[in-house]
């Protein structure tokens, strides 16, 4: 079975304060200097690959993992670390210089499809639920509409089926779990939920080993060409705004615990509990 | 006889008032232990004997009431403000401990900006406390990681170091006076002046102490003038650490004092992303802080000792200053780690010590090459590097730095399967090499066995304290002190 996941490193925004919230070279906000980090959506997807290829190696059958990403050479820490935690091949599909692949998922989804097709000849595709934060989620959606495959959603756990060719999906939707089994291809949106798993740690002697490993670097031009969409150069952002927490704090007096937690129950709980 | 874990409590509460005496079951379990423990905790395990209950005295009175009673029967306690120690001084090791916490002890007292002093209960949030001097332009200088947790008490008592200690120094430099309990009820109070040559300096019994010897109750620090509009920094990257050391005894020894200084390998940078910025570089990082001429002629004459040395190249100081202002440990990131470790079964630990310059960097190359050749259980580890982040004319600190995946093994053998083998190799390699096997989060009470070679003959007088100020061994039983069970 060979298994493609998809994903971003993005920068971490929790790191920016106020005053980085500012347009520069017209585009977006200066990123240059902030950490990146795995997209939390697809960290969880990345794990959920990895524990899937545990169960059918556990089962004998054939695996292998392919992390692809779109994005340049700074991405190569995050597929090295890839590599570390047991993905077999890591890819990074080069974009244009400077070319801004935000809000772009009908251009993705061609390239990852083109990829996918002639290239990766993948059995399952997986996504995270979004790229990042102000990304639309449809990218996965996109591909496989693209594929002509099944498209499962809100997925927060993959096992092996009940014969090699098939994959049991749990998914949760409306607060209720679902597991079916589906027939290959298949593509795979995974849900961030609270029990979203981190990506697993590679140990000292893993990550000597993904030191030397050769990462797949291919051109976006070469899986340009089918359906485009729109060239994502002409977008233009006219402003940022940043969206401030308001909180509000109400100091409990009260002369006793009881008195204090009579007073959280009438103001909030029971306002929740009859609505 | 000794008394029944009933009639301490019933005891108690008639001393403090029964709602000042805690007996809550969950509260007790999560305070017989502190962070040194966190992955036992985690899964909810706790293995240590559970305290009789854990006590919020509001006054000086009410604590020395409270040691009075604990001294003549014989009753272990713990002293506790804050919360935020790593190294097992708050664990209750002996049955029937009381645990006793001054967090309701926090009103800050008095903010001096004439005489550049701020005097606060031990209770007091350090967060608070320097925000309310920055309401006047003044800061106390102490900004350790554990700023939004740690309270002035637990800081003093544990010798607490802050980010910004090579321009500030360390707590027993910022402490001015200082207010504390005794084992047998005695309230004494080490008044507030600039210096003085009237005996020993005996505010040093007190600082450092980790509630071994007395409660510290009340505590007044220096305050210094706030210039944050001219914060400077620099960095470079660096092929290796001895170059970085050797810049940074050049900076120090010139008599520079940014108020960060600091040099990591390329291990520990990774942690924190430098590698994105500097593949497989050691990265050496410094601020500059004060009125702007200081700053620019400290800033200034950094970069020309770097530039004396080869094989450097400057990094952005936008990304030293962006990390930098997201260093600091919350409730949140607590929260946020303790979701990873239980999710991921992945610990971090660190052991910090420190040596002159001319043997911190052989205590950092044995102490690694130590853990990967010796400790058997290196394949599991995931990181192991380290840096420097305190600097002294005579040397600087080195903070290892070391995560693991916790394989094969219960919570509660986690912490003898993993941190306490490599703080051992860590503690024996400095002390041979003639460092010190703890520079800034206290003794605790797990580097006790080293306590005596720590300090060789000097020992006589740190056991003499104990023997003179608590003659029952009534304070936090194993801490700081060898004991032999």
């Amino acid at each position: 079975m060979k298994i493609g996941v998809c994903f971003k490193s993005v920068p971490d925004y929790g790191l920016l304060g106020p005053s980085d919230y500012e347009l520069s070279k017209g585009q977006a906000p200066d990123l240059e200097f902030v950490r990146k980090e795995f997209n939390g959506f697809e960290e969880s997807a990345l794990e959920l690959a990895l524990r899937l290829a545990d169960h059918q190696r556990e089962q004998h059958n054939d695996v292998s993992l392919t992390a692809l990403t779109i994005d340049n050479s700074k991405a190569d820490i995050f597929l090295r670390q890839l590599y570390a935690v047991g993905y077999d091949q890591g890819v990074r599909i080069e974009p244009d210089n400077n070319v801004d692949l935000r809000f772009t998922p009908l251009l993705l989804s061609s390239i990852i499809h083109k990829y996918s097709t002639c290239v990766g000849k993948f059995d399952a595709l997986i996504f995270g639920e979004q790229g990042g934060i102000g990304d639309n989620g449809q990218t996965g959606f996109f591909v496989a509409e693209r594929l002509g495959w099944p498209c499962i959603s809100n997925v927060t756990d993959v096992k092996p089926g009940p014969d090699s060719n098939k994959l049991a999906i749990q998914t949760v939707q409306q607060g209720r779990t679902i597991v079916q089994t589906v027939a290959l291809p298949v593509v795979i949106i995974v849900s961030n939920t609270a029990s979203a798993p981190f990506l697993r740690v590679p140990t000292l002697p893993q990550k000597l080993a993904a030191a030397k490993k050769q990462i797949d670097t291919v051109s976006m031009d070469s899986f340009l060409g089918l359906d485009n969409g729109k060239d994502p150069r002409e977008k233009k952002i006219v402003g940022l705004q940043r969206l401030v927490p308001k909180r509000r704090c109400v100091m409990i007096e009260g002369q006793t615990c009881k008195e204090k937690a009579q007073f959280v129950y009438d103001t909030i709980i029971k306002q929740t509990m009859n609505p | 006889m000794s008394l029944t874990r009933e009639a301490i409590v019933r005891d108690l509460q008639e001393i403090i008032g029964a709602d000042r005496v805690i007996t809550d079951e969950q509260v007790l379990k999560e305070n017989s232990h502190d962070r040194f423990k966190k992955f036992e905790s985690i899964f909810g395990v706790y293995t240590l004997p559970i305290p009789a209950a854990v006590l919020k005295p509001e006054t000086p009175e009410q604590v020395s009431k409270i040691l009075a009673y604990l001294n003549t029967n014989k009753i272990n306690c713990v002293p506790k403000t804050g919360g935020s120690a790593t190294e097992g001084g708050l664990e209750t090791r002996k049955e029937n401990s009381v645990v006793i916490d001054g967090s309701a002890m926090n009103k800050i007292i008095d903010i001096d900006p004439y005489n550049m002093m701020a005097t606060a209960q031990c209770g007091v949030n350090l967060e608070v406390l320097e925000n309310k001097a920055r309401e006047q332009g003044l800061t106390t200088g102490h900004s350790p990681q554990s700023k939004p947790l740690a309270q002035m008490g637990g800081l003093v008592a544990t010798r607490s170091i802050g980010q910004f200690s090579t321009l500030y120094g360390g707590i027993e430099d910022m402490v001015i006076g200082l207010e504390a309990v005794f084992p047998n009820g005695e309230i004494t109070k080490i008044k507030n002046v600039p210096r003085r040559a009237c005996g020993p300096d005996i505010r040093h019994i007190i600082i450092g102490n980790e509630g071994a010897l007395c409660f510290i109750t009340e505590v007044t620090v220096k305050l210094f003038k706030y210039f944050p509009e001219n914060n400077r920094f620099n960095a470079w990257a660096l092929d290796d650490m001895d170059t970085g050391f050797k810049i940074l005894r050049d900076v120090m020894t010139q008599g520079y004092r940014p108020s960060i200084a600091r040099l990591y390998d390329a291990q520990d940078g990774a942690q924190h992303g430098f590698d994105q910025f500097a593949p497989d570089k050691c990265l050496l990082l410094f601020m500059s802080e004060g009125p702007k001429g200081i700053v620019d002629a400290t800033a200034q004459g950094i970069e020309n000792t770097v530039s004396q040395y080869k094989g450097h190249s400057v990094v952005d100081p936008k990304i030293i200053e962006t990390w930098f202002n997201n260093l600091n440990w919350g409730p949140d990131k607590v929260a946020q780690e303790r979701e990873f470790i239980r999710k991921n079964l992945n610990m971090g630990f660190t052991t910090e010590v420190s040596g002159n310059w001319s043997c911190i960097h052989t205590i950092y190359e044995n102490a690694i090459k130590r853990i990967l050749n010796e400790y058997p259980h290196a394949k599991d580890l995931t990181m192991l590097g380290g840096h420097s982040s305190h600097s002294y004319q005579t040397g600087t600190n080195m903070y290892f730095v070391y995560d693991y995946n916790v394989v094969d093994c219960k919570p509660e053998e986690e912490i003898d399967k993993y941190h306490i083998p490599l703080n051992a190799i860590i503690v024996e390699e400095t002390l041979k090499a003639g460092g010190s096997m703890v520079h800034h989060h206290g003794i605790g009470k797990y580097r006790t066995p080293w306590t005596k070679q720590e300090h060789g003959s000097a020992y006589y007088i740190l056991e003499s304290l104990k023997e003179i100020y608590d003659p029952k061994g009534i304070m936090n039983w194993g801490t700081i002190f060898p004991t032999e069970d």
